[in-house]
């Protein structure tokens, strides 16, 4: 396995689109021409190598040293590892189709924004957005799972399709706001407004909740489908730890009926 | 050749080509697994009449099954992969869903489209709307919504290269002995894996032959193991057998079968000719309508 490595030669300027930096764009090329490759800072452009120090060689693997004020890294992933030692800054992980990136610290505004497929791991917090709808887009994500070890912002999973989000912290508000499908699991608490629009999907936190109007009681339940996303939680290496073992008798909220929804709200006792 | 007694005939088994889908069905206990896996897998001893052959494989462990209940593995087997399509979903319908506490997978590997297998594929439609799905490691499941909380169903299974029509014929003294053998040899042949034997008790006693004097009839009675037929030329009795008893098998490779075949003479063997046993022997049309066959000389344990 090769391993491509870039380094911050010091302190950024200004914000820098790093979604350039993705090991199947960079696969082919010797460490000279990726050092060449323009990437957006600000308004104008400056060359990869003015930026980052390079070492190891181009291959399915990239390291990047971490920085609040990288946008983009691994949108459009379709392939291969990324790994970030430190934060990112916005939109990480949006549209990836495949592949996996690893943000050790945390990340920035809608992290996994329209991601149709691949895994997202934020081992710190995630702001708004996660795993929401890019502007002009009529769905969230339609794909794949985001893992986020601490607390998310506001929106997350909104207009969600298709995937698995689970947040180990606390969650913001409108969670799944409009949310059309998929599985959104907080280890924390849920904010307030938590589901509002969502037409159909899953919502599963740990304890009572007092939902939105829209939303009708169905009670107690027991659900063999729980312990079958237990095991699937289980099976994953970076599962948030507070997301698992959402087992066993759920209280059941049925909606957004004001939006003629039949979605789910799980809050497991 | 005599072993341990035992007349060993040089004969084989004539099996077939199948297609055959393995399910996992799950529930709150043992019993209510197996209470669906009895249904589902019933009137299922021929492809004949019954439209395919099933029987319970095994019986699961809680950590064994997907959602860690629990449960029993199925096998279903068919000439064809869209009759089995239809038997199986027509049982999951009426005999797994319909059971009390029950979640029902698919137990093979994710295969191809062509070999799909509709399970909640088609079933999710009983929820009327409310049915909903879940995604989870590239499985769809289907969550339907049933009086006693959810009927939970994967999607598809699929259907798997498979071998139908295994068998060994034991010759005995009497009736009960041959009853007897053919208990034990069942239960011996039972604890290989990927195998089942479909007829009640894994035990058939009206082994046929092809076609009969009557039209329209495709199978008749195998007149030449027939003991009250002992004295007629075409009889292949010898004068002391006076009761025989077949059992079939179906597995999912030749291998299996010719597992099971030889766990079955291990056992008869075994028990030797103190047991009643006169001897075993196989069923076959003549080699010429089944691709398998099992030589009973070369399947001596």
């Amino acid at each position: 396995m090769s391993v491509l490595s870039f380094r911050l030669k010091g302190p950024l300027t200004g914000r820098i689109d790093a979604s350039p930096l993705l090991p199947h764009r960079l696969a082919e090329l010797s460490l000279a021409e990726i050092a060449g490759l323009p990437l957006r800072l600000g308004r104008g452009h400056v060359a990869v190598g003015d930026v980052f120090d390079l070492s190891g060689s181009p291959g399915d693997t990239v390291e990047l040293e971490g920085d609040g004020r990288l946008d983009f890294v691994g949108a459009g992933l379709a392939g291969g590892t990324i790994r970030v030692a430190g934060p990112v800054g916005h939109r990480a992980g949006t549209g990836m189709s495949g592949g996996s990136l690893l943000v050790e610290g945390s990340a920035g505004l809608a992290a996994g924004a329209s991601m149709r497929g691949g895994e997202l791991i934020v081992r710190g917090d995630a702001g708004s957005e996660l795993g929401g709808a890019l502007p002009g887009e009529r769905a969230g994500m339609t794909g794949g799972r985001i893992l986020v070890h601490g607390a998310c912002g506001d929106r997350a999973g909104a207009r969600m399709r298709r995937g698995l989000i689970a947040v180990g912290g606390d969650a913001g508000a409108y969670a799944a706001l409009h949310m059309t499908a998929g599985s959104l699991v907080i280890g924390g608490r849920p904010g307030v407004f938590t589901g509002h629009g969502m037409r159909n999907g899953t919502i599963l936190f740990r304890g009572e909740i007092d939902p939105l109007p829209g939303f009708a009681d169905c009670g107690l339940n027991r659900l063999p489908f729980l312990s079958l996303l237990d095991n699937h939680l289980s099976g994953l290496n970076e599962a948030p730890p507070t997301c698992r073992g959402l087992t066993g008798q759920v209280r059941r909220w049925l909606g957004d009926r004001g939006f003629g929804g039949r979605g789910e709200i799980l809050a497991c006792l | 050749m005599l072993l341990n007694g035992i007349h060993i005939e040089n004969s084989y088994a004539e099996a077939f080509d199948m297609k055959a889908t393995r399910l996992i069905v799950t529930a709150d206990t043992p019993a209510w697994a197996r209470h669906a896996g009895m249904a589902a897998t019933g009137f299922a001893t021929s492809v004949i009449a019954c439209g395919c052959e099933a029987g319970i494989e095994r019986e699961l462990a809680p950590e064994e099954t997907p959602d860690g209940r629990p449960g029993v593995a199925l096998l279903f087997f068919a000439t064809g992969r869209s009759v089995l399509g239809k038997q199986v979903e027509t049982r999951v319908g009426q005999c797994i869903l319909t059971c009390p506490g029950t979640a029902c997978f698919a137990g093979v590997p994710r295969g191809v489209k062509e070999d799909l297998i509709p399970l909640g594929r088609k079933l999710r439609y009983f929820g009327d709307g409310q049915q909903m799905s879940k995604l989870l490691g590239g499985r769809r499941y289907w969550r339907i919504p049933v009086m006693d909380g959810e009927f939970l169903c994967e999607e598809s299974s699929w259907s798997v290269p498979a071998v139908g029509g295994g068998n060994l014929l034991i010759l005995a003294d009497a009736r009960m002995a041959a009853l007897e053998a053919a208990e034990a040899a069942a239960d011996a042949m039972r604890a290989v894996p990927n195998v089942v034997l479909p007829f009640p008790g894994g035990v058939v006693r009206s082994g046929s032959k092809i076609g009969a004097k009557y039209k329209g009839m495709p199978a008749s009675t195998n007149d030449a193991y027939c003991p009250t037929l002992r004295g007629l030329p075409r009889s292949l009795l010898p004068a002391e057998v006076e009761s025989v008893l077949e059992i079939v098998i179906d597995g999912l490779t030749a291998a299996d079968v010719a597992a099971a075949t030889t766990a079955g003479l291990k056992c008869l063997i075994e028990r030797g000719r103190g047991s009643g046993v006169w001897g075993v022997t196989a069923g076959n049309y003549g080699g010429k309508l089944g691709r398998h066959h099992f030589h009973l000389h070369e399947l001596l344990p």
